[in-house]
C-alpha cells in the first residue's frame, strides 16, 4: 500500500473510532460512598437507595423537588380515610421478560421485613398496609389501621421486585401483617451477582465489583423515556481529594460531593462546571432542655441553664448563621429558620420563617435576664465524618458563644462514637444534621421535637428530653388528616410553635454541589441522589 | 527445626484467641453499630427490634460466647454492613493489598538497599551525606500528603498515569490480579511508590548504619588485604552481615503494609483490605473487624516466624529456643 | 506551666545532652553541619517552650478567634487590623504562626514522651527475651506479635471510649502501639550478639544476669534502635496528627501540628496552600533536626566506630 493510501486508512480508523466513542455515550460517575449491596431491600442507605434507583421503580416516583409523580403506579387517591386505590401502569415489563402487576407489589412488601441481616429495614414504610385487595391485576387497594396519609410518599421509598422471577405465583400469596408464609425470596448476594436484578428501571446491572466500580448498561425494554447515556460505570471515590483529582485528569465525567473549597477552582476551569441545589437535609444544634442534672455543663450550681427558653434563645441568636454560610461552608449553605426548605410541603413559603436575627446584645441582655451573666461552662458534642464540614460548624459556633461568655469544650469525634452517646443522652448540646427522607415537614418535626413515644414512634432521635404538649398534638392530627391543604397548614403551625419556644437551634440546609464536564447537566435533587438517568449532554 | 516451627505455630492459635477477646469486648466499648447504620426515620420500636435482631440486647458475654461456638465451626459471622460473610469480604479484597503490597517492598529494597550501602561506604564523603538528608524527607512527611502530591504532580499535571484506582486484572489460579495484566501495571505504581518511600528510607538509614560499622571490621580488612574487588566486599560481605535488623524491620514493615496501608489505599481509591478494615472501624462492623484482626495475626506471626527462620540463614550462631547447638 | 519550670526544663535538657556526649564532645563537633543542627534544634525547643510568650496569639483560646478572619493569606490583617497574620490563617481564623508555636509543644511533648516510654518498655522486654529464652521470650515474643497485629486507631478508640480524652491518653495510645516494634528488632538484634564471644566471656567471669544485660549487652544493641528511635519520633508525630483526624487524638480545639497539616490538607488543592504547608515545612524542619542531631550523636558515642 503506498504511503498516501496507507494515511488514509489510518484516519479513517481514527475518525470511526472517535465517532464510535462519540456514540458509545459511556457516563462515568465518581461516586463518594459505595452503595453495601445491590438488594433494594437490604439497607435503607443514601448510596443504596441512589443505586437501586436505577435499576428498580417504586410504586411512586419522586422528581428533583421530592415530590410525587406517578411511576409505576400511575394515580392514586384515598377511597376512604383508612383506604388508598393504586392504579397501575399497563405494559410494564421487568427486565427478565415477565410482566409487572399488583402481586409484585404484595410480594415485594412480603419480603421487607424478612431480609436476612438487615441493618436497617424499610418496614418503617411499609408496616402502616395491614391489608391488600387486588379487584384486577392493574389496580391495588392498601388498607391502614387508621387514617394514614403519608401512604403514597412511603409507597414512594422502596423497589417494587417480581414476584414470577422468583418462581412465585402472586396469586397464592396470603399477606398478614405479620408475615405471609414461607415464600421463596433472594438472596441478597444474588442481587450482588446479577441474579437476582430484576427490575422495571432505566438500567440493567452489568456487574457490580465491591471497592471497585458498578457497571450499568441501558434497559432497552424500559416503559419509560429511554436515559441519554447507553452504559454507566459509577466508580468508587471515598477519598475527597482523589475525587477531585480525578475529574480534573479526565478519569471520570461526574463526581459527587466536590468539596467546597474546590469549588472555585472548578467553575474556573472552562472544561468543567459546577450544580448546586438546595437538599433537605437540616444542620441543627439540640440542647437538652428536658434533662436534669443535664451532662457537659459546668458554673451553673447544679441548674439546667438550657430549660430556660431565654437561655435557648440567646444561644441562637448568638449565632451569626450568614459567617458560617459564607467563611465556613463557602457560601454552599442556606441559614435556616425552620426545619425544611422553604417551598417543601409543611414549610412556610420563601421569606416567612425566616433565620433568627444575629444580635449578640440581646443575648448577653436574655442570658443576665435568666441569671446568667458570667455565662457558663457547656461541652458541644459533634461527628467529624458525618455532614459536610461538621466538626469546623461546630468550631465556628463555640468562637461565637465565647463572645457571650459561654466557654465551650468541642467535642469531636468519628460517628460511630457519636451515634452511641448521642443516644445514650450523653450530650448537653449537640450538633447533628437531618435529612427529611419523605420530603416534607412531619419527618423532622416526628423524630427531633416529638415527645419519644415507642407506640407511635414519635422522637425517635430526640435524647434531649424536649417535651411539647401542644407540638404532640398538633403533629399527631396533621399525620392524620388525609386532605393535603390542611394538613400543610397544621405542619407549619406545629413548627412554628416549635420555633417560638426555641426547641431546637437550625443553623442552616446543606446545598449539594455536583461537578462535572461541561458537556453534561443535570437537574440538582434535593435528596442529594445522583441518578444518571437524569444526567443529560448539555444544550449547546 | 520442625519441632520449633509446629511449637510456633500452636502458640499463634494463643494469640489469635487472646486477638478474639480483646477486639470483641473492645468494639463493644466503642458503641453500638446499629446506631450508626439504622435509617434515622426508624422509630425506637424498629431500632429495637433491630438490636435485638442482631443479639445485641444479649449481655455481651452471652454474644462472645456464641461466636466462639459459631466460630469454632467455621463461621466467623456476617458483616452488618454488607450482609456477606466476613472471611467473604476480606478475601474479596486480599489480591489487591497483596499485590500492593509486594510492589511496595520490592521498590523500598530496590531504591533502599544500595543507597544506604553506598551511603555507608562513602560516609564522611558528601554523597553519604546527601543521600542521608534525602531520606529524612522520606519518612518526616505524612503519607497522604506525598501521596496527594505524586497525583497531582504525575496524574493531573503530567497525566502520565492514572489518578485513582485499580485497572483490568488477569486471573491467575482463581485470584484476580492487575500487576500481570497489560494496563493493570501503571495504576500500582504511584500506591506503590508512596508506600515504599517510608520504608526505602528507613532501609536505607539502617544500612548505612550497618555498612559503617561493618567496614571498620576485621574481616573487611582481610579481604582487601587479599585483594577481593570493593564491589564484592561491599555486596556479599558486608552485605549479609548487616541484614539482621533490616529484615526485622522489613518483616514489620511488610506485615504492617499489608494490614494497615490504609492511607495510601484511600488516597489512590485503591479497592484493598486497608480500606476496608478503616470503614469497618467506622461503622462497628464487629465481624468483619474481629475476622479481619485475626487474620492481621496470622500474617504478622507467619512473617515473624519466617524472619527469626532468616535469621538463623544470615547468622549461623543465632540459636532460636528449642534447638540443641 | 510557670515559665521558672520552663526555664528549668531548658537547662536540664541541655545539661543531659552535655552529659551523654560526656567526652566525645570532640568527635560531636567536628564540623559546621553540628552546630547548625544543634543550634536549630535548641532554637525550636525553645520557641516551643516559650510560645505563649513570643506567640502573637493564643490560638487555643476560643474568644481571640475570629471567624471573619478565617483564611487569609500570608501577611493579611485582621479585621479589627490589631493583628497581621504573618503566614496567613487557617478556616477558623486560628493565625498559623502561632498555631505552629502552640502545636510544637503538644507535638513534641506527645511524640517525645511516647517515643522514650515505648523504647524503654520495647527493649527492656526485648532484650529480656532473647537472653533468657525458652519459655520466656516465646511467651514475649507472642505478646509482641498479638501488639503488632492491632491497629493503631482501634487501640486509640477502645481507650477513648473507656478513659475518655486528653493529652495522657493519646501517649498512651502511642505507646501501646509502638512498643512492640522496638521489642521485635532489638530482640533480633540481641539474639545475634548473645552468641558472640564477649558476651560468653563475660558470663565466664562471673558478672551478674543484670550488669551483664545492662552494660554489654544493651549498648551493642544501641545503634539500630537509635536510627529506628529517631525515625519514630517522627512517625509518632504523623501518627498521633491521623489520630487526632480521625478525632481520637487531641481535642480539635487544641490542635497539635500532625492536626493543623491535616486540616489544612483539603484546602492544597484549591490554592489556599500555607494551611497546610507551613505547618508541614515546620514538622520537615524540626524532625530534620531531630535527626542531625540524633544522627551525629550516635556516630560520636558509637563504642565500635573507631576514630
Amino acid at each position: 500500500m503506498n504511503p498516501s493510501r496507507k494515511i488514509f486508512w489510518f484516519l479513517m480508523a481514527s475518525l470511526l473510532l472517535w465517532v464510535s466513542a462519540l456514540q458509545a455515550k459511556e457516563l462515568r460517575i465518581g461516586l463518594a460512598a459505595e452503595p453495601s449491596s445491590v438488594d433494594p431491600h437490604f439497607h435503607n442507605l443514601g448510596p443504596n437507595n441512589q443505586l437501586w434507583k436505577t435499576i428498580f421503580d417504586p410504586l411512586v416516583g419522586t422528581d428533583d423537588q421530592q415530590r410525587v409523580y406517578p411511576r409505576l403506579a400511575t394515580s392514586w387517591r384515598a377511597v376512604t380515610p383508612t383506604s388508598w386505590e393504586f392504579k397501575l401502569r399497563t405494559g410494564v415489563k421487568f427486565s427478565n421478560g415477565s410482566t409487572f402487576d399488583a402481586y409484585d407489589i404484595i410480594y415485594t412488601v412480603c419480603r421487607i421485613p424478612v431480609v436476612k441481616d438487615s441493618p436497617s429495614r424499610f418496614t418503617t414504610y411499609t408496616k402502616a398496609a395491614i391489608r391488600f385487595d387486588v379487584p384486577d391485576p392493574h389496580t391495588l387497594i392498601v388498607h391502614t389501621s387508621s387514617p394514614y396519609p403519608l401512604l403514597p410518599v412511603d409507597f414512594s421509598t422502596f423497589a417494587i421486585i417480581s414476584a414470577k422471577a422468583n418462581s412465585v405465583d402472586g396469586k397464592s400469596i396470603k399477606f398478614t401483617p405479620d408475615g405471609c408464609g414461607a415464600l421463596k425470596y433472594p438472596e441478597s448476594a444474588e442481587f450482588n451477582d446479577g441474579r437476582a436484578a430484576v427490575g422495571t428501571g432505566p438500567y440493567l446491572l452489568e456487574s457490580f465489583r465491591r471497592g471497585e466500580d458498578i457497571r450499568l448498561k441501558r434497559n432497552p425494554n424500559h416503559w419509560g423515556q429511554a436515559p441519554q447515556n447507553e452504559t454507566v460505570i459509577m466508580k468508587s471515590l471515598t477519598a475527597d481529594g482523589p475525587r477531585v483529582a480525578a475529574l480534573f485528569a479526565g478519569d471520570v465525567d461526574l463526581i459527587e460531593s466536590p468539596p467546597l473549597q474546590d469549588l472555585a477552582r472548578i467553575k474556573a476551569n472552562k472544561n468543567m462546571k459546577v450544580v448546586q441545589g438546595i437538599s433537605n437535609r437540616i444542620i441543627y444544634i439540640h440542647m437538652a432542655s428536658g434533662m436534669n442534672p443535664a451532662p457537659g455543663l459546668a458554673g451553673t450550681g447544679g441548674k439546667n441553664p438550657l430549660a430556660d427558653v431565654r437561655v435557648r434563645e440567646a444561644l441562637s441568636i448568638a449565632i451569626n448563621r450568614d459567617a458560617i454560610v459564607s467563611r465556613i461552608m463557602g457560601g454552599v449553605a442556606i441559614a435556616a429558620g425552620e426545619l425544611l426548605p422553604a417551598g417543601m410541603f409543611g414549610a412556610h413559603p420563601v421569606g416567612q420563617m425566616k433565620p433568627p436575627v444575629f444580635d449578640i446584645d440581646r443575648a448577653k441582655r436574655l442570658l443576665t435576664e435568666a441569671g446568667y451573666p458570667q455565662g457558663f461552662g457547656i461541652t458541644l458534642g459533634t461527628p467529624n465524618d458525618r455532614y459536610i464540614n461538621d466538626a469546623q460548624v461546630a468550631q465556628a459556633v463555640a468562637q461565637m458563644w465565647a463572645r457571650i461568655g459561654i466557654k465551650v469544650q468541642v467535642d469531636a469525634m468519628t460517628s460511630a462514637t457519636f451515634f452511641s452517646r448521642r443516644n445514650k443522652q450523653e450530650f448537653g448540646v449537640y450538633l447533628a444534621g437531618w435529612g427529611s427522607g419523605t420530603g416534607e415537614m412531619s419527618s423532622p418535626l416526628k423524630a427531633l421535637l416529638a415527645t419519644p413515644d415507642k407506640k407511635t414512634g414519635f422522637g425517635a432521635t430526640n435524647p434531649t428530653g424536649y417535651s411539647n404538649k401542644a407540638l404532640d398534638d398538633n403533629l399527631t392530627q396533621a399525620l392524620q388528616t388525609v386532605d393535603d391543604a390542611a394538613r400543610e397548614e397544621l405542619l407549619r403551625k406545629t413548627s412554628r410553635i416549635g420555633m417560638s419556644d426555641w426547641a431546637i437551634i437550625p443553623l442552616h440546609f446543606e446545598v449539594t454541589p455536583w461537578a462535572m464536564n461541561s458537556k453534561f447537566s443535570m437537574s440538582p435533587r434535593v435528596d442529594q441522589h445522583t441518578l444518571p438517568a437524569e444526567v443529560s449532554f448539555a444544550k449547546k | 527445626m520442625l519441632v520449633y516451627i509446629l511449637r510456633r505455630l500452636a502458640q499463634s492459635l494463643f494469640v489469635v484467641g487472646a486477638m478474639m477477646v480483646i477486639v470483641f469486648f473492645g468494639v463493644y466499648l466503642i458503641g453500638n453499630p446499629i446506631d450508626i447504620l439504622i435509617s434515622p426515620d426508624a422509630s425506637l420500636q424498629e431500632i429495637e427490634d433491630t438490636k435485638i435482631r442482631f443479639g445485641f440486647d444479649r449481655p455481651i458475654h452471652v454474644q462472645f460466647l456464641q461466636f466462639v461456638g459459631n466460630a469454632a465451626q467455621g463461621d466467623l459471622g456476617r458483616s452488618f454492613v454488607h450482609g456477606e460473610s466476613a472471611v467473604k469480604l476480606i478475601l474479596h479484597y486480599m489480591p489487591a493489598t497483596l499485590e500492593l503490597a509486594t510492589l511496595g517492598l520490592v521498590f523500598a529494597i530496590a531504591l533502599g538497599l544500595p543507597l544506604g550501602v553506598y551511603a555507608g561506604y562513602r560516609a564522611e564523603q558528601w554523597q553519604g551525606k546527601a543521600i542521608m538528608t534525602g531520606t529524612i524527607f522520606g519518612f518526616s512527611l505524612p503519607n497522604f500528603w506525598v501521596g496527594m502530591l505524586f497525583i497531582l504532580f504525575f496524574s493531573v499535571y503530567l497525566q502520565w498515569l492514572p489518578s485513582t484506582g485499580r485497572g483490568e486484572t488477569v486471573e491467575i489460579l482463581g485470584i484476580h490480579l492487575s500487576v500481570f495484566a497489560p494496563g493493570g501495571l501503571k495504576y500500582m505504581l504511584l500506591p506503590a511508590l508512596t508506600l515504599a518511600l517510608y520504608k526505602a528510607s528507613l532501609v536505607a538509614r539502617l544500612a548505612r548504619a550497618g555498612t559503617q560499622e561493618a567496614l571498620m571490621q576485621d574481616y573487611v580488612k582481610f579481604a582487601r588485604a587479599k585483594g577481593v574487588s570493593e564491589s564484592r566486599i561491599l555486596f556479599v560481605h558486608v552485605l549479609k552481615n548487616i541484614l539482621i535488623p533490616i529484615v526485622a524491620v522489613l518483616g514489620l514493615e511488610l506485615g504492617s503494609m499489608i494490614a494497615f496501608a490504609v492511607v495510601t489505599e484511600t488516597v489512590f481509591a485503591w479497592p484493598g483490605m486497608g480500606k476496608l478494615l478503616i470503614d469497618s472501624i467506622t461503622k462497628l462492623d464487629r465481624p468483619v473487624i474481629v475476622a479481619y484482626l485475626m487474620m492481621t495475626v496470622l500474617v504478622f506471626v507467619t512473617i515473624n516466624l519466617v524472619v527469626d527462620l532468616l535469621y538463623t540463614w544470615l547468622d549461623p550462631r543465632v540459636r532460636l529456643a528449642g534447638e540443641t547447638s | 506551666m510557670d515559665l521558672l519550670l520552663r526555664v528549668v526544663i531548658l537547662v536540664v535538657g541541655l545539661w543531659l545532652f552535655f552529659r551523654v556526649l560526656r567526652g566525645h564532645s570532640h568527635l560531636y563537633f567536628s564540623g559546621p553541619m553540628a552546630y547548625v543542627s544543634a543550634a536549630m534544634l535548641l532554637f525550636f525547643i525553645s520557641m516551643a517552650l516559650f510560645a505563649p510568650e513570643i506567640s502573637p496569639q493564643n490560638p487555643y483560646d476560643l474568644a481571640q478567634l475570629n471567624i471573619m478572619d478565617s483564611r487569609l493569606a500570608p501577611g493579611s490583617s485582621s479585621i479589627d487590623q490589631a493583628l497581621v497574620y504573618h503566614l496567613g490563617t487557617d478556616d477558623q481564623g486560628r493565625d498559623i504562626l502561632s498555631g505552629i508555636l502552640y502545636g510544637l509543644r503538644v507535638s513534641l511533648t506527645v511524640s517525645l514522651l511516647a517515643t522514650l516510654v515505648a523504647m524503654a518498655i520495647g527493649v527492656i522486654v526485648g532484650i529480656y527475651a532473647a537472653w533468657k529464652g525458652g519459655k520466656t521470650q516465646a511467651f514475649l515474643m507472642r505478646l509482641v506479635d498479638l501488639q503488632l497485629s492491632f491497629p493503631s486507631i482501634l487501640v486509640a478508640l477502645m481507650l477513648m471510649a473507656s478513659f475518655g480524652r486528653g493529652v495522657d491518653k493519646v501517649v498512651l495510645a502511642l505507646v501501646i502501639v509502638q512498643w512492640a516494634y522496638y521489642a521485635r528488632t532489638v530482640r533480633g538484634t540481641a539474639l545475634a550478639e548473645t552468641s558472640k564471644d564477649y558476651i560468653a566471656a563475660a558470663r565466664c567471669l562471673g558478672f551478674s544476669d543484670i550488669r551483664i544485660l545492662f552494660h554489654h549487652l544493651l549498648p551493642n544493641c544501641m545503634p539500630p534502635l537509635l536510627v529506628i528511635s529517631t525515625i519514630q519520633v517522627a512517625n509518632t508525630i504523623v501518627l498521633e496528627s491521623s489520630l487526632s483526624f480521625l478525632g481520637v487524638g487531641v481535642p480539635i480545639t487544641n490542635p497539635s501540628l500532625g492536626l493543623l497539616i491535616s486540616n489544612g490538607y483539603g484546602y492544597m488543592l484549591s490554592g489556599e496552600y500555607w494551611m497546610s504547608i507551613y505547618p508541614g515545612l515546620a514538622l520537615l524542619v524540626i524532625v530534620a533536626s531531630i535527626n542531625l542531631v540524633g544522627d551525629r550523636l550516635r556516630d560520636a558515642i558509637n563504642p565500635r566506630l573507631k576514630r
